[in-house]
C-alpha cells in the first residue's frame, strides 16, 4: 500500500513538474523568439537609428574642386604611398596610416622622423569630418595632408621638395597636369629652388631660399602644394566603409528580422542598451560614425614626462592663421559655409586641454586611445569613464567637462558588454585595390 | 525514478535555464521603458519671450527654425523692450547670449556651445549668426541685455533637435 501511495504521489509531483516545464518551456520560446525591439525604449530604438546607416555618403567639399574626381584620386592613391614626399624618402602617408590597422600605426603616438605627441587617427570615414587632427587644426582634409609633409617631425619636407617630386617624376607630372593646371617652370632653380618654404627654422636652408622667392613664385608653389594635398585628399574620400555587424542589427531591428537580430551576441545588445541609454556614451559619440565632430575635455591627467597640451585651444590659434584654411587663397570655395564656419571659432582659451571626439567605427582595430596613446585598450578607457572625476588626479589641462558628470560608473560586467558592442562597429573590409600601392598612375 | 521521469526533470530545468538567460535583459528593457535615460532629441514647444530676471527687460524671439538643426549652423533673431513698457522697443539696448546644457545642473552649464555666435544690432532687433547645437536634448540661453546702466539676464529654453 506505501508502495502505491508513493508511487502516487510521484505521479503527481511529476504531473505538476510536467505543467511546469509546460509553461516554462512556452514562456521561454515566447520570450526567446520575441522581436528584439522589445529590449529597447522607444527612445533607445530612434537613437540606435540614428547611428545606423542605410546608405553610403561622404560629405561633399566644395573647398576641394577636384575631391571627386576620379584622375585626382588615382593621383592621390598614388602619392598616399609614395615615399619621395618625406625628406629622406623614408616616410608615406601609409607609413602612420597602415590599412591593415584600420589605417592607423598601433602605437600610442605617431612616430616618424621623430616620435610625435599624439595618436594617429583611423582615416577610415575621416571624409565626414569637419575638423581635422586631434585639436582640429585643419578644417579641409586636403590641408591636414599639407600639415604633415611639412611637419619636421613627420615627412620633414618642404613645398618646394613636393613640387620637384612631382615634376622630376615623367608619370606623376602627366597625371598632375591631367587634373590640375600645368606646372610652373620647375627647371629653373632659381626661381623655383630644392628647398623652400615658410617658417622653417630661421638660417635654414628652406627658409633662406623661401626668402629668396617672388610672391608670385610662391603663390605657384603653394599652388602645387595645395593641390598635392588636394588630389590625396580625393584618395581618402574613398576610404568609406560602414556594413558593420551592428548596420545589420540595426537594419534587422528596423525591418523587424529575428533571424538578423540574432547575429548579435546578448553581451553586445546589453552593451548598445547601455551605450544608447544609461551610459549616456552618444552625447558626444553621436551620429552614424559615433562623434559629434566636436571637442571636449575629459580631464584627462597630464602624464609624467608629457608635455602641456592644449588642444583645441591651440588648434584654433593655428588655424585662423593657417593660408590653406577653407577662407584662404587655395580653397576652391572660399565664401562657402566651411569658410563662414571660421568666423564662429569660439575663443580659444574656452577650449584649453579639449580633443575631438574620436569615431568608434574600427574601434578595435585601432588601438591604443586617446589623443596621447594612453590607453592600450578599450576597457582601460571604460575604466576611466566609469571612475569618473577620480580618474583626473593629477595636473590638468583646462577644465574636465561637466558633461561627464551624466556617465555613470560601470561595473566590470557593463564594461565588458561595452566593449563587446564596440567590437560590433568594425565595417567592412575595403577592397584590396584601395589599400595597396598601386603599381603605376 | 523511472527514465521519463527524469527527462522531465532535466526538461524542466533546461525551460527554467533559458527563461533566466534572457531575463535580465528583458528586465533592464522594462525598466528603461518606464523611465527613459536616451540621450533622445527634446520635443517642447519653447517659450518665445521673457522677462529678464529683474523685470527690467523684455525680450522676445522673433525668428527661430523649426525644427532646430542638429549639428548645423542656424540663426535666431531677438528684440529687446523695456520690461515696464512691453510695446517700446530699446534701440540702445545691447544684447550678449551664451548657450549651453544644463544637464540637470540646476546652477551654471555642463557646456556651452563650440560656436562663438555673431550678433548683428538693428536698434532693438538683434540677428544672431553662428548659432550651433552639437548635442542632442534641452539648451538654455542665456540672454544678458543692458541698457543706460541697466543689466537683467533672461533665459530660454530650446529643444535640440529636430
Amino acid at each position: 500500500m506505501w508502495a502505491r501511495l508513493y508511487e502516487g504521489w510521484v505521479i503527481t509531483l511529476y504531473s505538476v513538474l510536467a505543467a511546469v516545464t509546460l509553461i516554462g518551456l512556452t514562456s521561454a520560446i515566447a520570450t526567446a523568439s520575441a522581436d528584439d525591439r522589445a529590449l529597447y525604449s522607444p527612445d533607445e530604438l530612434a537613437a540606435i537609428e540614428r547611428h545606423a546607416t542605410a546608405t553610403v555618403h561622404v560629405r561633399a567639399d566644395p573647398t576641394n574642386k577636384v575631391a571627386d574626381d576620379p584622375k585626382a584620386a588615382a593621383l592621390g592613391h598614388f602619392l598616399f604611398f609614395d615615399r619621395h614626399l618625406s625628406i629622406n624618402d623614408d616616410f608615406s602617408c601609409a607609413s602612420c596610416h597602415k590599412p591593415q590597422l584600420g589605417f592607423t600605426d598601433g602605437h600610442p603616438v605617431a612616430k616618424a622622423l621623430a616620435v610625435e605627441t599624439r595618436n594617429t587617427p583611423t582615416l577610415i570615414n575621416a571624409a565626414e569630418d569637419q575638423w581635422f587632427f586631434w585639436d582640429g587644426r585643419a578644417d579641409t582634409q586636403w590641408a591636414q595632408v599639407l600639415q604633415v609633409i611639412e611637419n619636421p617631425g613627420e615627412f620633414g619636407g618642404d613645398r618646394l621638395a613636393v613640387a620637384h617630386a612631382i615634376y622630376n617624376d615623367q608619370g606623376v607630372r602627366r597625371a598632375y597636369e591631367a587634373v590640375f593646371d600645368s606646372l610652373p617652370p620647375l627647371s629653373n632653380l632659381k626661381l623655383f629652388p630644392a628647398h623652400a618654404r615658410p617658417n622653417a627654422p630661421k638660417g635654414s636652408v628652406a627658409a633662406r631660399a623661401w626668402a629668396t622667392m617672388s610672391d608670385t613664385d610662391r603663390d605657384a608653389a603653394n599652388r602645387v602644394f595645395s593641390n598635392v594635398g588636394k588630389a590625396i585628399a580625393a584618395y581618402e574620400r574613398h576610404l568609406v566603409s560602414y556594413g558593420s555587424p551592428f548596420d545589420h542589427y540595426a537594419k534587422a531591428l528596423r525591418t523587424g528580422d529575428e533571424s538578423g537580430q540574432a547575429q548579435l551576441s546578448l553581451a553586445a545588445k546589453r552593451g548598445l542598451k547601455l551605450f544608447v541609454g544609461r551610459g549616456h556614451c552618444d552625447l558626444c559619440h553621436s551620429g552614424p560614425d559615433f562623434t559629434d565632430g566636436q571637442f571636449h575635455n575629459l580631464g584627462l591627467p597630464v602624464l609624467a614626462g608629457e608635455a602641456v597640451d592644449t588642444g583645441r585651444a591651440g588648434g584654433i590659434r593655428s588655424l585662423k592663421v593657417n593660408p590653406f584654411n577653407a577662407a584662404g587663397r587655395y580653397s576652391d570655395k572660399r565664401h562657402g559655409q566651411a569658410a563662414k564656419r571660421l568666423s564662429f571659432l569660439p575663443p580659444a582659451k574656452s577650449m584649453l586641454g579639449a580633443f575631438k571626439t574620436p569615431t568608434l567605427r574600427n574601434v578595435a582595430r585601432t588601438a591604443p586611445y586617446a589623443h596621447d596613446g594612453r590607453f592600450t585598450a578599450m576597457t582601460q578607457v571604460m575604466q576611466f569613464y566609469a571612475e569618473g572625476k577620480a580618474a583626473s588626479h593629477g595636473r590638468l589641462v583646462g577644465k574636465r567637462e561637466g558633461t561627464l558628470m551624466l556617465v555613470p560608473h560601470f561595473t566590470a560586467s557593463e564594461i565588458s558588454d561595452l566593449v563587446a558592442f564596440l567590437r560590433t562597429l568594425n565595417s567592412a573590409p575595403l577592397p584590396e585595390a584601395l589599400t595597396t600601392a598601386p603599381a603605376h598612375l | 525514478m523511472k527514465p521519463h521521469h527524469r527527462y522531465i526533470a532535466v526538461i524542466s530545468l533546461a525551460a527554467l535555464t533559458a527563461a533566466l538567460n534572457v531575463a535580465p535583459l528583458r528586465a533592464a528593457s522594462q525598466m528603461s521603458m518606464s523611465k527613459s535615460m536616451s540621450d533622445a532629441p527634446a520635443h517642447f514647444k519653447p517659450k518665445l519671450s521673457a522677462y529678464t530676471t529683474n523685470h527690467d527687460f523684455l525680450v522676445k524671439i522673433i525668428s527661430l527654425p523649426h525644427p532646430i538643426p542638429y549639428q548645423k549652423y542656424f540663426s535666431i533673431k531677438f528684440s529687446v523692450y523695456d520690461g515696464h513698457r512691453p510695446n517700446k522697443l530699446l534701440p540702445k539696448a545691447r544684447l550678449r547670449i551664451f548657450a549651453g546644457m544644463r544637464h540637470g545642473l540646476k546652477q551654471g552649464f555642463a557646456h556651452g556651445m563650440q560656436s562663438s555666435p555673431k550678433i548683428g544690432d538693428k536698434k532693438g532687433v538683434f540677428p544672431v549668426d553662428g548659432m550651433y547645437f552639437h548635442m542632442m536634448g534641452k539648451w538654455t540661453l542665456k540672454v544678458t541685455v543692458s541698457d543706460h546702466g541697466k543689466k537683467g539676464i533672461a533665459y530660454f529654453n530650446l529643444p535640440c533637435c529636430g
